[in-house]
């Protein structure tokens, strides 16, 4: 405790201006009291604002403001309507007032008997697609009846989980849709407390997920390599992470050199067209063969997969699974995406002889050197004075300029020795918020260094640690660290380096892992369980009901609801709310969760095959995103921030590793690089490029690179998804009003005659681009299908305007040129459309995807609910699946004569409640069906 | 009555009628009665129950609030002080807090003095939770939200004299506690295993 000055703060006196009164008061009266007391109590006063729990949770901040709201209107309604009928004949109304507060006093329970309940989600509008949904009551409740009565609009299947009698957690099976409504009613019969009470009216619970990018149309090409850059050399590299900010983390036996970005290959104008053309690979080679084009539909839909090949092994954005026209209704729905697909099950094609290798390397990772005692192992002479974390220039035998690292400033004897402290009891049902989102074994003990994102400066930021791990805000990294008696000792350093590190705790587990909490805390296994241990090192258990052994480790997905872990050798995801698993046989790499936490990604060896597979967040419901050749190994998983790709690295025997990118949502591969020793792609944080290490021959020959790309986001957009993007905007803007003005702005034409009362209503919640079809057949102009969303406030349900767009393409614009508007309507029952692509395959089919707000009845997904025409002709043999995982309904055709389209979709569709689909959706096509050839914006 | 004071005064009137002022009122109290209740109970979830709870019953008893020449926000917390009271009498067991201890750095200052300053803080709030009930709500009144001793008086039904004694006794024994405890304080725990 330090109020006396010595920290620099001042001592408060008597007469000081800067003294509370009150304190003066109490206790600057009595000149005999306690000298010491004034200061002290001044001192207490300034830490006010570093109590605990000082600020409310902000969503629940605005739910209950929502509330209160709400109520005050209505009470305020009441009072005009009582006050209105009261004056209209007050005599006769008194009369009969008296008589019915004598039969409500007489009947209707007090307000203290009534059940109640809240919610932190309530009136939230920006929740995680795996966020789940806790109710508290205020009485203990009858569990059965009320999870009977439990609804979820639009519908999910989910599960109930009573943490105690009062307390119920709603968890959505699958990820919830982006940017939705929903509302949790619970019928006012059913929402019964265990002593017979009952609520006053139905609970109703609104909450919204958040907006989040979701592509209009899938991409069509995958990214290309525009340069690859050098940032430094690193001698035993061990890992890579990328942080806040563009700063790069490496962790490495010895020291690293920074070499400022400097540009190794960049390649010609010409030849990126012919990349692009052809993948945009800096190289491509084969180690993928069959891929298939998106996630597949759920078991429940029977969807068999016929895996597809790589048509040619320098055409890298080709792949995809095919799927046979004349197969039976229930076959797969596998657009054949791309030129040269080959026929399913054709063996790969030979890999062309790679360029040669920028550094001479063999694939073979260098040894380990052991860490000197002071944790480092320096290459070049010791420097003078081993105590900054800060590296210091210093010449390599080899000739090489590096920076090499001193010493530990903690060597292990000179750590302060940790004491004990009381742990109390076990929590269970911890409030998980996001963390670190991979936790792995923890390897060798290296330095952890911080890159510049120009590869123009480093700091050593840890020495000798294993197990290094950033805070998912960037400020912290923590290691564990060797520490007296055997023992390792958990350690924390900021980031900028300005301090010298802190010591947590201590393990006497030979491997202890950690992962960071999203409030500061880190987690940790223990022998005994998991414990949360805070910066001020408060430790407390963590009860999740599962053990993880010396040898385990494991990985919390963001949503903090799920547990990857490797208790005794098998794979298990353990959903911590309701403490179910799902295993995970084969896995062989991951998982990893994707940036919203709604998705998994991991690789399975099955047969000595390995698949890239995807699963919702809890491990449920896999699908095969991309299938390795045999023999082919499939690693070092990395999601792109957007979560549209993902990055990661294929091998052969005998051949180097491919760095490759596959979309998500199709399944699409592009090959960046074909490379010896290439590992640990990260991401940056605008996805714009991708960092590997690079392991060379020799000790200091291992690499960071980065291969810049081609905008992910917008590459390979067809002209169809350039007119869905002004139109987004144009809608966003609408639902943001008046203030966003200068977006709409962007993409409106000049001479457009559009009123601005039709701009900017500014009165909708969400915007939904549903559809996008073109109206010429040069694709250059387009109708785009928007809807408007209100939310339902207590006076008018959920509605919807409907506004079409015209958008035309000229100059490398989209404009908006033309909006026509419907009224304002409410949304009908049952599932409905959000957002449809079409799209062309070279062998003739055509695919149209539909995606929905609820699930599907997978019963009710039949040749009955959907038609398509051609003219006044109607199409048979197609294909249907739905995914609930992407609550995507594709419906494929095969080849079309020519003449405007118009598929329908309609009853008996119905969701997971047998809602049936409210009206029929249509979607209209000139005839022009856009292909999958990439069209720049341009 | 000081300008701000009338302020408040009309705004609490116009609540009385118009839905949008009592939303201002919440924004502007809402935090100190947040604090206030997580500061009693050191659990974040009773603490939101106890806010909305707070809220919900000044809402629906606005219509016969008079102005006593305190703040509102007195009265706000007297309400919490009873739902809190409430909320121990009806409490079987006692809750057990998984993280007591301050957040995170936030990266503006140094870790270190981040990480010292928040645990003495811990310590202090600590200590004051372990003080017998009417001293803790005093010192929690006064030092966690600085009000004045008229006003603390008026939220326990006490004197001033009182809540002076109260705070009194409640920070010598604070300092003790601390003055023991900062030879007794691990500097850094072991892992303990059960």
């Amino acid at each position: 405790m330090n109020w006396r000055g010595a920290s620099g703060r001042r001592r408060a006196r008597r007469g000081d201006p800067g003294v509370d009164p009150d304190l003066l008061a109490i206790f600057g009266e009595d000149e005999d009291a306690d000298p010491e007391l004034l200061p002290f109590a001044q001192h207490l006063l300034s830490l006010r604002d570093l109590r605990p729990g000082s600020a409310p949770d902000r969503g629940f901040q605005r739910g209950l403001r929502a509330r209160l709201l709400a109520e005050a209107h209505q009470r305020r309604a009441r009072r005009v309507d009582v006050g209105l009928k009261l004056g209209a004949g007050l005599g006769l109304a008194g009369v009969a007032l008296l008589a019915v507060v004598a039969i409500v006093v007489a009947l209707v329970p007090p307000p203290s008997q009534l059940v109640r309940a809240q919610s932190r989600q309530s009136g939230r509008h920006d929740l995680a697609p795996t966020q789940a949904i806790q109710l508290s009551f205020n009485r203990p409740m009858s569990e059965q009846r009320v999870s009977q009565g439990l609804r979820i609009r639009p519908a999910v299947p989910f599960t109930v989980t009573w943490t105690n009698p009062r307390h119920l957690v709603i968890r959505p099976r699958h990820a919830l849709a982006r940017n939705v409504s929903y509302v949790v009613t619970i019928a006012r019969g059913a929402a019964r407390a265990a002593d017979g009470a009952e609520a006053a009216r139905p609970i109703v619970i609104p909450f919204g997920t958040a907006v989040g990018h979701t592509p209009v149309v899938p991409p069509t090409a995958g990214p290309r390599v525009t340069a690859v850059v050098e940032l430094a050399l690193v001698d035993g590299a061990a890992g890579l992470l990328q942080g806040p900010g563009g700063m790069l983390y490496i962790s490495a036996v010895g020291p690293i050199a920074p070499t400022g970005t400097r540009t190794i290959r960049r390649l010609p104008l010409a030849t990126r067209h012919q990349a692009a053309a052809g993948g945009g690979a800096e190289a491509a080679l084969g180690a993928l063969a069959p891929l298939r084009p998106e996630a597949a539909p759920p078991p429940s839909t029977s969807v068999s997969r016929s895996p597809g090949t790589r048509a040619s092994p320098d055409v890298a954005p080709s792949a995809s699974a095919s799927s046979s026209p004349n197969s039976p209704p229930t076959a797969p729905v596998s657009p054949q995406v791309g030129a040269g697909a080959s026929p399913a099950g054709q063996a790969i094609a030979p890999s062309p002889t790679p360029p040669a290798p920028l550094l001479t390397a063999s694939p073979a990772p260098p040894p380990a050197p052991s860490p000197t005692p002071g944790g480092i192992a320096v290459l070049g002479p010791p420097p003078p004075a081993a105590t900054s974390p800060t590296i210091r220039p210093t010449i390599h035998p080899g000739g090489l300029a590096v920076l090499s690292a001193g010493p530990s400033p903690l060597s292990p004897a000179a750590r302060p020795s940790p004491t004990s402290t009381a742990i109390p009891a076990a929590t269970p049902a911890p409030a998980f918020r996001p963390l670190t989102p991979a936790i792995a074994p923890a390897g060798p003990f290296v330095t952890v260094f911080r890159l510049t994102p120009d590869g123009a400066s480093g700091v050593a930021l840890l020495h000798a640690v294993r197990g290094a791990r950033l805070a998912p805000d960037g400020t912290t990294v923590a290691g564990w660290a060797r520490g007296p008696g055997g023992s390792q000792v958990l350690e924390v350093a900021n980031t900028a380096g300005a301090r010298a590190v802190e010591v947590l705790m201590r393990s006497s587990l030979p491997d202890p892992t950690c992962a960071w909490l999203d409030d500061g805390h880190l987690l940790v296994s223990t022998a005994a369980g998991l414990l949360s241990v805070g910066l001020d090192g408060h430790v407390a258990p963590v009860d999740t009901g599962v053990r993880i052994g010396p040898e385990g480790y494991f990985v919390l997905a963001p949503s903090g609801l799920d547990l990857y872990s490797v208790p005794g050798g098998r794979p298990t995801v353990t959903n911590l709310t309701t403490l179910t698993a799902v295993n995970l046989p084969g896995l062989v790499a991951g998982p990893v969760w994707s940036p919203d936490g709604a998705h998994l990604a991991y690789v399975r060896r099955v047969g000595g095959v390995e698949t890239l597979e995807l699963a919702t967040a809890d491990g449920s419901s896999p699908t095969v995103l991309v299938q390795g050749a045999p023999g082919a190994r499939i690693a070092d998983l990395a999601y792109s921030p957007g979560g549209g790709f993902l990055a990661f690295t294929t091998s052969r025997p005998g051949g180097p590793p491919e760095l490759t990118v596959a979309a998500t949502a199709t399944g699409m591969v592009t090959t960046l690089s074909a490379r010896p020793g290439i590992a640990d792609p990260v991401w940056n944080a605008g996805g714009s490029a991708v960092s590997v290490l690079q392991q060379g021959p020799r000790r200091l020959a291992d690499a960071v690179l980065t291969f810049r790309l081609s905008d992910v986001g917008a590459v390979g957009l067809s002209p169809t998804g350039v007119a869905a993007q002004a139109a987004a905007t144009l809608a966003q803007a609408q639902v943001a009003g008046p203030s966003a003005q200068g977006l709409a702005t962007r993409v409106l034409a000049p001479a457009a005659q559009i009123p601005a009362s039709t701009l900017f209503p500014g009165q909708f919640n969400r915007d939904y681009v549903v559809a996008t079809t073109p109206i010429d057949a040069s694709a250059r102009s387009f109708a785009v299908d928007v809807h408007l969303i209100r939310d339902a406030t207590v006076s008018h349900p959920t509605q919807y305007l409907q506004e079409q767009l015209t958008v035309e393409l000229a100059g490398g614009r989209a404009r908006v040129v033309a909006i026509t508007a419907s009224v304002l309507q409410p949304v009908p029952l049952g599932p409905t459309v959000m957002q449809t692509s079409v799209q062309a395959g070279a062998d003739g089919t055509t695919v149209f995807r539909l995606q929905f707000d609820a699930d599907l009845d997978p019963a009710t997904v039949s040749a009955r609910a959907v038609s398509l025409t051609v003219g006044d002709t109607v199409v048979a043999g197609l294909q249907l699946a739905f995914s609930p995982v992407t609550r995507i309904l594709t419906v494929s055709a095969g080849p079309l004569p020519p003449g405007p389209l118009t598929l329908t979709v309609g009853a008996p569709l119905a969701d997971v409640d047998h809602t049936p689909m409210g009206a029929p959706f249509h979607l209209t096509l000139p005839g022009t069906i856009p292909s999958l050839e990439a069209a720049p914006p341009g | 009555m000081s300008p701000a004071a009338n302020d408040e005064a009309r705004l609490v009137d116009r609540a009385k009628r118009d839905p949008e002022a009592f939303g201002v009122l919440y924004d502007r109290y809402v935090n100190q009665i947040y604090r206030f209740a997580a500061a009693r109970l050191r659990n974040p979830q009773a603490a939101e129950d106890i806010t909305s709870e707070v809220f919900f019953k000044a809402l629906r008893a606005l219509p016969r609030y008079r102005s006593t020449g305190h703040p509102f926000s007195a009265w706000l917390y007297q309400i919490a002080a009873n739902a809190i009271a409430d909320h121990h009498r009806g409490r079987r067991h006692p809750e057990t807090e998984l993280e007591e201890a301050g957040d995170v750095a936030d990266g503006a200052e140094p870790l270190e003095e981040t990480v010292v300053a928040r645990a003495e803080a811990a310590r202090v709030w600590a200590a004051i939770a372990a003080l017998p009930e009417q001293q803790r709500m005093a010192m929690t009144l006064k030092y966690a939200e600085d009000l004045r001793l008229a006003e603390i008086g008026k939220i326990m039904g006490k004197t001033e004299g009182a809540i002076k004694l109260l705070i009194h006794r409640g920070t010598r024994s604070v300092r003790a506690a601390l003055a023991v405890g900062r030879w007794a304080a691990p500097p850094v725990p072991e892992e303990q295993v059960p």
